[in-house]
């Protein structure tokens, strides 16, 4: 390896703490808004509507920045998004290579000199931003839930902290431009318009950089079944009664394009294999919202659910212990709720 | 001699919380400092490697003098040569300071082929230090790294795992990986290394160390973000518990779904 | 009384007449104090009924202590508020807890309340979703007796509600409850099985945690390395500032239906995977006050591994509670693994029930509690995996039957392992209790033992069973 070069905040980009007469040299938000497959990333599109909000307040423009083989294509995916300015840049590469996307990134950066460089934070975004902001020597503040603005242009980032018990509140005051991943499905999302009038402006594609990364093969990513990666789990409980009356469940699950786990005692008794039982000799799951059925609420279910965001328990006795716990403690019979749901997402 | 270099991070132990159940506020002291979980598994990523191809293996961190436990804990895995950044300058700092110290203290040792970290760490949690590493460096990074296929005297053959697709990449070296927890199992060091690495000794780069010894570079000077305030995560509120029939309950539970699948609503 | 106390004993109820003996009971009647009056009331109502009482806590005992055979179930399990700890004159620790308290309740409560030092309570059996209550009515002294005692030494007193619906303190030392019973209140109860009343508060004595623990994993090439091994390890004096504080073995069989859970078990699932030639395992604990006096234990165990004729390249070696503790979860995980084999078993035949030992054999080199166990599964043809401490031999052998036939002659095997034990010395039924499950073997014991000092005492002080009817005598 050569020996590094690293490039320390160029001073250029700083200005004294607690004065802020230099920061109005920065202006706008520049947002990356990722296109794969024919569309825009949904999570692009609620940065971008974050990023309105912000520039609202502070009285930016908004502008975009796409990276793609087809820049007409790009074109015709931004052009009903309410944005002043796109800079369209080509790559060589159909697919995703985070030295590739970065460099006309940067390039795009210096020029416009924004305030403010948004990304969601996919894979593909969290891949360009720390590229991003090293070669500005600027702040990066990851996984942002949520963004407010300054008087002074300074951006509050929120950003959740030790898997998420503990908030942190976070600004780049010394430097800009300030880049910020935003957590996909936390914020709503901008809709299309009515004949924006976006300006498209075609980046100079000099040849793509060196790179020393090639690509052997893709393959589709095949859907995991895994009860800890499920952001939504229907959970079995020993209050159903029949084998049978599983399926109405495992609809309910698929319906909400989640999983089905069960407690020890469902497992015990045959009627889901062990890799779907949460609980302590089981799995700990950290879902962001768990739909309990007939499950009493064991010390031992319990442990495994410590970690779920959002509990609602249906149980027809009022004693058991899940209703004390759930965050929506339902006394009913799921043997009737469950169908009504159903027939509902149906 | 190939040489590989991996960044692991003492955190504290979070088996109990974070947060005290009394007064709901963070708790910092009396945590046990362990090593980050997910950097085993890049430890063990570089271990595979030299499995396969002569290589050794460094191990850097960053951290209060006693974080030399977690070097100890890689010296105990079989890694070759463990060093400790360490300097009260060096605290408080964010991605961007850790990263450059990082850089410089690899520096001091050397020129490395391969930078393996672990997919994130379990209190900061962003993810982000490798991605910074190879930009200061120059050098490709290559993260969510699922699977190595191959390994050679030039480069590695990897599995990244996108939302919807796997790659498969050839990368040459110099490059930055960051390994997804899954990668491999990491193994227990064994008693006889265990033992071995209590006696090694493990080298503490400070300031003055370092090729860069400018300390606005570094920790709380050096780190262009500034951590305002930490405050606890607000809990979901509990609601009483209440008697319902089929249509209210499909109601309220149809109501928590789509706050989820439509963003806006959701945390 | 504004809240209704006592429920019938209907479907919903179910899961209150079992624990993980997997022994199904019979019950009219369930309640959940959620406090000593409580207790008080319903005591009170069942005396005047005539109606014996059988005490849950958190079901999670083998010889079924906590399974009710009639009358009504008191389940403790809402009773689990802990008090801070304090601080007593004389520097130690003390904590008052309410029974339904869990083992994992209890270290959450002990961190949450920030004393400067971090403490612990020594019995762990392993079972964190056990309650206080129950370690200490079965005398559950888990894996580091070795080292700080039986959990006895770590009881400071509690409140005892007693058949006649008076709730008093018991403290230690203070003398029997009974003029016939000869041993002390405290010590009747600590391992009473609940025969004697309801203990509706305790106070524990908590101390220091060790500054620093290792966990060490040994593995074997074979059978007599494996018990050289042992026997030099059980003598192994203490170190300055380090001691042994667990021994624990586990066999091959143990050890495979723990792998094949691995997968679906998250607080094993980060280990790695055990040899498959490796025909044993044996886990030490070692607790000291700094690093390198443990390191100087560890590497004379080292030499004794090397001496047996093991290879310590193969042992693996952690520190550090939290790296200690996943090394405990495996060990744990065997536990675990063969109850649910038993419940496996009983889909196909639901009058089995769990199959284990806990005898002691004190005095004997390893190899032959080995054999006699081994000897009599070959015998008879019977599955089974054997894990447990090592100190004087208390193995427990959970036999894993597929059908009543393999039940029954499982049944027969451990009657005469109980006989033979006792005949060399060793005690047939030790910290999982005698519940309803054991009777008959502790009965075989002629010599006079605390059992039989323990129901001269039941015949004076309960001559009508009112307290968990079927339990031990």
């Amino acid at each position: 390896m050569t020996p590094p070069q690293p490039r320390p905040a160029p001073a250029a980009l700083h200005g004294p703490d607690g004065r802020d007469e230099w920061k109005r040299g920065w202006k706008h938000i520049l947002v990356y808004l990722e296109c794969r497959d024919g569309a825009v990333h949904p999570a692009s599109l609620q940065v971008l509507r974050k990023a309105r909000e912000l520039a609202r307040e502070a009285g930016f423009a908004v502008h975009g920045i796409a990276i793609g083989e087809d820049r007409e294509l790009l074109r015709a995916l931004l052009a009903p998004y309410p944005l002043e300015r796109v800079y369209l840049c080509q790559t060589k590469e159909r697919h995703f290579l985070a030295q590739a996307h970065s460099e006309p990134f940067i390039r795009c950066v210096w020029r416009l000199r924004p305030s403010v460089v948004l990304l969601a934070a996919t894979p593909v975004g969290k891949a360009i931003a720390p590229r991003l902001a090293a070669a500005f020597g600027s702040g990066l503040t990851a996984d942002c839930t949520d963004l407010e603005m300054r008087d002074n242009t300074d951006l509050v980032q929120v950003r959740p902290a030790y898997g998420g018990d503990v908030m942190a509140r976070i600004v780049t005051t010394r430097s800009r431009p300030q880049f910020a991943t935003a957590r996909p499905d936390v914020m709503p999302s901008q809709a299309a318009v009515a004949d924006p009038g976006v300006e498209f402006v075609l980046e100079e594609s000099d040849a793509s950089p060196e790179t020393a990364v090639t690509l052997l093969k893709t393959e589709p990513r095949r859907e995991t079944h895994d009860i800890t990666r499920s952001e939504i789990l229907v959970v079995a409980g020993k209050g159903l009664r029949r084998l049978e009356d599983l399926e109405l469940l495992r609809e309910l699950a698929e319906l909400l394009g989640s999983e089905l786990a069960g407690t020890r005692g469902i497992v015990e008794r045959g009627w889901l294999p062990a890799d779907r039982q949460i609980g302590l000799s089981g799995k700990s799951v950290t879902p962001e919202l768990l739909i309990a059925c007939g499950v009493s609420g064991s010390v031992q279910f319990l442990e495994g659910v410590r970690q779920a965001r959002i509990i609602i328990a249906i149980d027809s006795d009022p004693d058991a212990r899940i209703l004390a716990v759930a965050h929506y403690p339902i006394l009913g019979d799921l043997y009737k709720i469950v169908p009504a749901l159903i027939a509902r997402l149906k | 001699m190939m040489r590989i270099a991996v960044c692991v991070k003492q955190v504290p132990a979070r088996s109990e919380g974070m947060m005290d159940p009394a007064t709901g506020t963070i708790r910092r002291e009396g945590l046990a400092a362990v090593i980050n979980s997910y950097d085993l598994p890049a430890i063990e990523t570089a271990l595979r490697v030299k499995q396969r191809v002569a290589t050794e293996v460094d191990v850097f961190t960053m951290g209060p003098t006693k974080a030399v436990a977690v070097v100890r804990e890689a010296l105990g895995m079989g890694v070759d040569r463990g060093y400790l950044l360490s300097d009260p300058r060096f605290s408080g700092a964010d991605v961007f300071a850790t990263a450059y110290a990082l850089v410089q203290g690899m520096r001091t040792v050397g020129a490395y082929d391969l930078l393996v970290c672990g997919k994130q760490t379990t209190d900061g949690g962003t993810s982000q230090v490798g991605g910074t590493i190879a930009q200061m460096l120059g050098v490709p990074h290559v993260g969510r790294v699922t699977k190595l296929v191959d390994a050679d005297r030039r480069g590695v053959t990897i599995v990244q795992e996108l939302e919807r697709e796997l790659l498969t990449l050839r990368v040459g070296f110099p490059c930055v990986v960051s390994v997804e927890p899954g990668i491999f199992t990491p193994r227990l060091p064994s008693l006889k290394s265990k033992l071995a690495a209590a006696k090694r000794q493990v080298t503490i780069l400070s300031l003055q160390d370092l090729g860069d010894a400018d300390p606005t570079h570094y920790g709380v000077k050096g780190s262009p973000t500034r951590v305002e305030k930490v405050y606890p995560a607000a809990l979901t509120p509990r609601r009483d518990l209440s008697a319902m029939d089929a249509e209210t309950a499909a109601d309220l539970i149809l109501g928590q779904v789509r706050r989820l699948t439509r963003p806006g609503g959701a945390r | 009384m504004t809240r209704q106390l006592m429920h019938e004993l209907d479907k919903r109820y179910q899961t209150y007449l079992c624990d993980e003996s997997r022994l199904l009971g019979a019950a009219e009647s369930v309640s959940f104090p959620e406090n000593e009056d409580e207790i008080v009331a319903i005591i009170a109502e069942m005396r005047r009924e005539r109606v014996s009482v059988t005490v849950q806590g958190g079901r999670t005992g083998l010889a079924g202590s906590a399974v009710p055979l009639r009358g009504h179930v008191m389940n403790l399990s809402r009773m689990n508020r802990a008090e801070a700890p304090q601080r007593r004159e004389d520097g130690t620790w003390a904590m008052t807890v309410q029974p339904g308290t869990t083992l994992m309740d209890l270290r959450r409560a002990i961190w949450g309340a920030r004393v400067e030092a971090p403490l612990f309570w020594p019995p762990d059996p392993t079972e964190t979703t056990a309650t206080v209550g129950g370690v200490v009515s079965c005398n559950a002294r888990g894996l580091t007796a070795m080292r700080y005692g039986g959990t006895r030494d770590h009881v400071e007193g509690f409140r005892l509600v007693s058949a006649d619906g008076d709730a008093k303190a018991v403290v230690r030392g203070e003398g029997a409850l009974h003029p016939n019973c000869g041993l002390d209140a405290l010590d009747l109860a600590v391992g009473g099985e609940g025969m004697f009343g309801v203990i509706s508060e305790l106070t524990l004595r908590l101390i220091p945690k060790p500054p620093e623990m290792w966990g060490i994993c040994f593995f074997f090439g074979g059978r007599q390395s494996l018990c050289a091994f042992v026997d030099r390890l059980v003598s192994v004096p203490p170190h300055a500032g380090a001691s042994l504080a667990a021994m624990e073995y586990l066999d091959r069989r143990a050890i495979a239906i723990v792998e094949e859970r691995k997968a679906t078990v998250t607080s094993i699932q980060g280990l790695p995977a055990v040899d498959p030639a490796a025909p044993a395992m044996v886990y030490v604990e070692l607790h000291g006050d700094g690093e390198e006096a443990i390191a100087e234990l560890a590497e004379s165990l080292m030499e004794i591994a090397v001496g047996a004729g093991g290879d310590p390249d193969r042992a693996w070696a952690v520190s550090g509670e939290a790296e200690v503790e996943r090394l405990r979860a495996f060990r744990h995980a065997a536990a675990e693994s063969a109850n649910l084999l038993i419940e496996r078993a009983r889909r196909s035949d639901p009058s089995i029930v769990k199959l284990s030992t806990d005898m002691s054999l004190p005095g004997l080199p390893f190899s032959a509690a080995l054999d006699l166990y081994e000897t009599g599964l070959a015998r008879e043809e019977l599955d089974a995996c054997v894990f447990g401490h090592l100190p004087e031999n208390r193995l427990n052998v959970n036999l894993l039957p597929r059908d009543r036939d393999e039940y029954l002659r499982g049944r027969r095997l451990i009657a005469e392992w109980a006989a033979q034990v006792i005949a060399l010395g060793g005690q047939p039924v030790n910290e999982h209790g005698v519940g309803k499950l054991k009777r008959d073997l502790v009965a075989k014991c002629s010599a006079e033992t605390r059992w039989h000092a323990l129901r001269r005492c039941k015949t004076a002080l309960d001559p009508e069973e009112f307290w968990n009817p079927g339990n031990m005598f």
